[in-house]
């Protein structure tokens, strides 16, 4: 590998903005800027929607974060955030066909962040929010998505939680386990997994068969700090009171006869015992999502009787990747012109995902699609599509197939421009 | 539904506890609401003699054989103004598994009617000034601002 320095430097950053219109003569500059734009102009002031079919905004979406939890580095705020941000929109170009725009901002709270976003909203066709701290990443997202007519979305929160529901949906097909009465052990409740425990009701799970662990332990009703989770993070506190049935108190309780853990806390390994999975039911499915190093090692699960082992690493067998969700959900929202991306939208999404796998057919080692097999791309945008025509918040009527094929055509021609600098297509 | 009745001698242990967690969460809230080395046992004893007391009034709500909820009242002196006596929430605790479904108004009004068979037609609630979960509770229920109690430590 290059050193990531001198490569950063050598491009200057990773990517830059391109015309797509031809310029064959001095005087298209006569139509591409003024006279002739102010007829463009005037025709989106008379009637907004039309900003949709004369801009870039159908395509485009800001990368916004304020750089407060970036990676695993933290708080290094939104110039140290840029690199990741640039990389981001590369991944949602070359994956999705989606132009995005890394926006780090410099804000003082939430509410200023709220503000800048609600600001910017008319350039864009989307939001991605990105690497903000939790609780406050549930907060700005909910209220944006509340308040924008544009699809506002936080990848760390719903893109890992989309990928993790894909591979649980295939791997209890493959277990023939039944979700309604299926024990789930939540290791950490951070921005990932608050929202895959409430996706994992939307597919038959309950959320008093769901044990959730953070930092101190289960959560559950009684538990001393409960009070103050209901100022400090009421969507941890909205767990701690509706999981939990059994109102196990140790980390063995949780484990004990569980059918399922899906762990998205802190890197390992050694941060999920082995005696713990040996406590779970047999043909146990474990997801250990921390990255860089999963909280436990896909061969120690193993030899402590889990069946299925599910990472966040591509070296190993099921990567669990938001990279699976995020471009596919855009693509299928912004060619719907959607207002918003719900729960239903992700889950929509998150099917599509496993069926395909199922279709190639899926075993212990392959309950997922991998990044290199793009076709799912453009199916999970058509699917996504069709569930916004569904919900009445597609701007842009189509069936399914005629979106998959607008999703595919699109991811085609951008593989084709990309042509000049990407050599390794899959 | 919860009951709502006053409180018995066997409650006294939950009652206790569910006090206890309210001064904790008011700890929460400002420095100079710490609280006590030993909360528990001053909890308990102002709980044990509020059982025979004419001055204070505790009322729990039950269901289905649990105390899922309690709140204090104590009567006070309006020296100054009319009428003359108030009753004032010292402590109000909901399970949190049995919020937000109406319990906390139920509590309120059992108060406002027993106060009322006993002569007193007003109520007052203390609470932490950045318990906004509670400012919001208590106006939902008609009550509304009148004191502002200001804090500063002397150094």
């Amino acid at each position: 590998m290059m050193d990531p320095i001198e490569y950063h430097k050598k491009y200057g950053g990773k990517i830059e903005t391109m015309p797509k219109v031809p310029i064959n003569s001095y005087d298209d500059f006569a139509i591409i800027y003024t006279p002739g734009v102010a007829e463009a102009s005037k025709a989106i002031a008379k009637d907004p929607d039309k900003v949709y079919d004369l801009t870039w905004k159908w395509n485009t979406v800001a990368i916004v974060t304020d750089g407060t939890r970036v990676l695993g580095l933290g708080n290094i705020g939104p110039e140290a955030s840029l690199p990741v941000m640039e990389g981001k929109a590369l991944l949602f170009k070359y994956l999705g066909g989606v132009d995005a725009v890394p926006i780090p901002i410099r804000v003082k709270d939430e509410n200023q962040f709220i503000e800048v976003v609600k600001a910017i909203e008319p350039s864009f066709g989307g939001i991605n929010l990105e690497d903000i701290d939790s609780p406050k990443c549930f907060y700005i997202l909910e209220e944006l998505q509340k308040s924008l007519q544009i699809p506002v979305w936080h990848d760390d929160q719903l893109g890992t939680a989309g990928a993790t529901l894909a591979g649980i949906i295939n791997a209890y097909i493959l277990t023939n386990k039944d979700p309604k009465e299926s024990k789930v052990v939540i290791f950490g409740a951070g921005a990932s997994n608050i929202p895959t425990a409430r996706l994992l009701t939307k597919i038959g799970f309950r959320y008093e068969n769901m044990v959730v662990i953070d930092s101190k332990g289960p959560l559950y009703a009684d538990r001393k700090d409960v009070d103050k989770l209901m100022f400090e993070n009421r969507w941890k506190y909205e767990l701690a009171i509706k999981t939990n049935k059994w109102g196990a108190k140790t980390i063995e309780e949780a484990f004990r006869g569980a059918d399922a853990i899906i762990a998205a806390s802190t890197p390992g390994p050694g941060v999920i015992k082995k005696e713990w999975i040996s406590l779970m039911n047999k043909d146990a499915i474990v997801f250990a999502l921390a990255n860089p190093t999963p909280e436990i090692w896909p061969w120690e699960a193993k030899e402590a009787g889990a069946k299925i082992v599910a990472t966040g690493r591509s070296d190993f067998p099921n990567q669990v990747n938001n990279s699976l969700i995020f471009p596919a959900v855009f693509r299928g929202a912004l060619d719907a012109r959607a207002k918003g991306v719900t729960d239903d939208m992700i889950v929509a999404a998150s099917q599509t995902l496993a069926k395909f796998a199922r279709e190639k057919g899926i075993n212990e080692n392959y309950i997922i699609p991998r990044m290199d097999e793009w076709e799912f791309y453009y199916k999970v945008a058509g699917a996504v599509a069709e569930k916004a025509v569904e919900l009445g918040l597609a701007r842009v009527v189509k069936t399914r197939e005629e979106f998959e094929e607008i999703a595919k055509q699109r991811i085609l021609r951008v593989r084709k421009e990309l042509s000049a600098v990407v050599t390794v297509w899959q | 539904m919860a009951i709502i009745r006053r409180m018995n001698k066997e409650d006294i242990p939950t009652v206790v506890d569910f006090f206890v967690r309210m001064y904790r969460l008011n700890s929460e809230f400002d420095p100079l609401l710490e609280s006590a080395s030993d909360l528990e046992q001053r909890v308990k004893e102002v709980v044990e003699k509020c059982v025979e007391s004419q001055d204070s009034l505790i009322v729990v709500a039950e269901e289905n054989g649990r105390i899922v909820g309690a709140a204090r009242v104590t009567i006070v002196d309006r020296m100054f103004y009319e009428p003359k006596k108030e009753a004032i929430v010292r402590e109000f605790y909901v399970h949190p598994a049995k919020r937000r479904e109406g319990i906390g108004q139920q509590i309120i009004q059992y108060l406002e009617s027993e106060l009322s068979k006993m002569g007193i037609s007003v109520i007052g609630a203390w609470f932490p000034a950045r318990n906004l979960i509670a400012a919001s509770f208590y106006k939902k229920m008609g009550f509304r601002d009148i004191y502002y109690e200001f804090i500063k430590k002397i150094e």
